[in-house]
C-alpha cells in the first residue's frame, strides 16, 4: 500500500531499495494517466530539487519559480518517462540541471556555486590534501578553470555525493566519461596545490 | 569582465517553513492542465499545417489529371465529317455570294 506524502521517510531518495524505486515506479506509471497522482511525487520531491536548485541560484524567488518549471516539465513530458532502474529523481534533477542552465544561458548571469567546509573537505580529501588554509580561495582558482559542464560534475560528486551512475544519468552523458572527468578535474586541482606549495 | 562563477561558502539552507509556504501542488497541476489543453490545440494546428497544404496540392493533381484526361480523350475522338456539297459548284458562290465580293481570283476567271 502507498504511504500518505507526509508519512514518507525523510531518507535521501537518491539511495532507495530496489523495492522503492519499483514501487515508486507503479506510482510514475499511475500518474501518467492520472495527474493528480503526481501529487505523491511533487510532496516527496519538492524539498530535494527546491534545494538542489537554491544552491545553484542567487535568490530564493528564483529558485521557487525554477522547482515550479521543473515539476510543471514533469508533468508535461511524464508520458515520455522510461523507467532505466534508477529513483524518479534522477530523472527530476535531470530537469532541474537542464532548466538551470537554461536560466543562466538567457539570463547571462554568473553561475552561482555553494560550498560548505564538510564538502571542501570531501573534495581536498580525494585530492589527498587535508591541511591547506586558504582552501575557498583555491576552490575559486580551480572553478576559473572549469567550464560550467565540469562545474555541475564537481557539484553532483564532491559536494552531494551523488554516484557516478546517477551523475552520468543527470548529465546525460556515460558513466565513464563522468569518471574521467572526475579524474581530470582532481588532477587540475593537484596541480593547483602544488604550484601554492612550490 | 563578469566573473565566470560566484562562490557562497556556507550558505544557510531554506527553513521547513519557508518550504512549506513555496509547495503548492495544485498551482502546478493548474498550470499543468491549461499547459496540456493549449498544447493539445497547438498540436492539433501544427497537425493541420503540415496536412492541409498536402490537401490540396493532391486535390490540385487530382484536377490537373482529370483536365488533361478529358483533353486526350477530346484530341482521340475522330474528326466530325464535313457536310455534304454539291459537286462543281463553288462553295463560296453556291452560298449566294455577289461576284464582287468573291476573292480576286475568283472573280478575275
Amino acid at each position: 500500500m502507498l504511504a500518505k506524502p507526509g508519512q514518507l521517510p525523510a531518507a535521501s531518495p537518491m539511495h532507495q531499495s530496489e523495492r522503492a524505486i519499483a514501487e515508486e515506479n507503479d506510482i510514475v506509471e499511475r500518474a501518467k494517466t492520472n495527474p493528480e497522482v503526481f501529487g505523491f511525487l511533487y510532496e516527496k520531491y519538492y524539498r530535494s530539487i527546491f534545494v538542489f536548485i537554491d544552491r545553484r541560484v542567487e535568490d530564493r524567488q528564483t529558485a521557487d519559480d525554477l522547482t515550479s518549471q521543473v515539476f510543471l516539465k514533469a508533468m508535461l513530458n511524464l508520458p515520455k518517462y522510461q523507467f532505466k532502474g534508477l529513483p524518479f529523481s534522477a530523472w527530476l534533477y535531470r530537469i532541474a540541471s537542464n532548466q538551470i542552465n537554461e536560466f543562466y544561458r538567457n539570463s547571462h548571469q554568473s553561475r552561482v556555486v555553494s560550498l560548505d567546509d564538510t564538502h571542501l573537505e570531501r573534495l581536498f580529501g580525494e585530492a589527498g590534501e587535508t591541511a591547506h588554509r586558504d582552501r575557498a580561495n583555491l576552490v575559486r582558482h580551480l572553478l576559473d578553470q572549469l567550464e560550467p559542464a565540469e562545474v555541475q560534475l564537481l557539484e553532483l560528486r564532491f559536494f552531494e555525493d551523488r554516484p557516478f551512475k546517477e551523475i552520468a544519468y543527470i548529465l546525460d552523458i556515460t558513466e565513464n566519461n563522468a569518471k574521467v572527468k572526475t579524474y581530470r578535474i582532481l588532477e587540475k586541482l593537484r596541480k593547483l596545490l602544488n604550484l601554492n606549495e612550490g | 569582465m563578469a566573473e565566470k562563477y560566484r562562490l557562497k561558502i556556507n550558505p544557510p539552507p531554506p527553513t521547513d517553513e519557508e518550504i512549506a509556504a513555496r509547495k503548492n501542488f495544485d498551482r502546478v497541476l493548474g498550470q499543468y492542465r491549461r499547459t496540456a489543453k493549449s498544447r493539445s490545440l497547438h498540436d492539433t494546428i501544427s497537425r493541420l499545417n503540415k496536412s492541409v497544404p498536402v490537401f490540396i496540392l493532391m486535390l490540385l493533381l487530382a484536377l490537373l489529371i482529370v483536365y488533361f484526361g478529358q483533353v486526350m480523350r477530346r484530341r482521340n475522338q475522330p474528326a466530325p465529317k464535313p457536310a455534304p456539297t454539291q459537286t462543281g459548284l463553288n462553295p463560296a458562290t453556291a452560298r449566294g455570294a455577289a461576284p464582287d465580293q468573291l476573292p480576286l481570283s475568283l472573280a478575275v476567271a
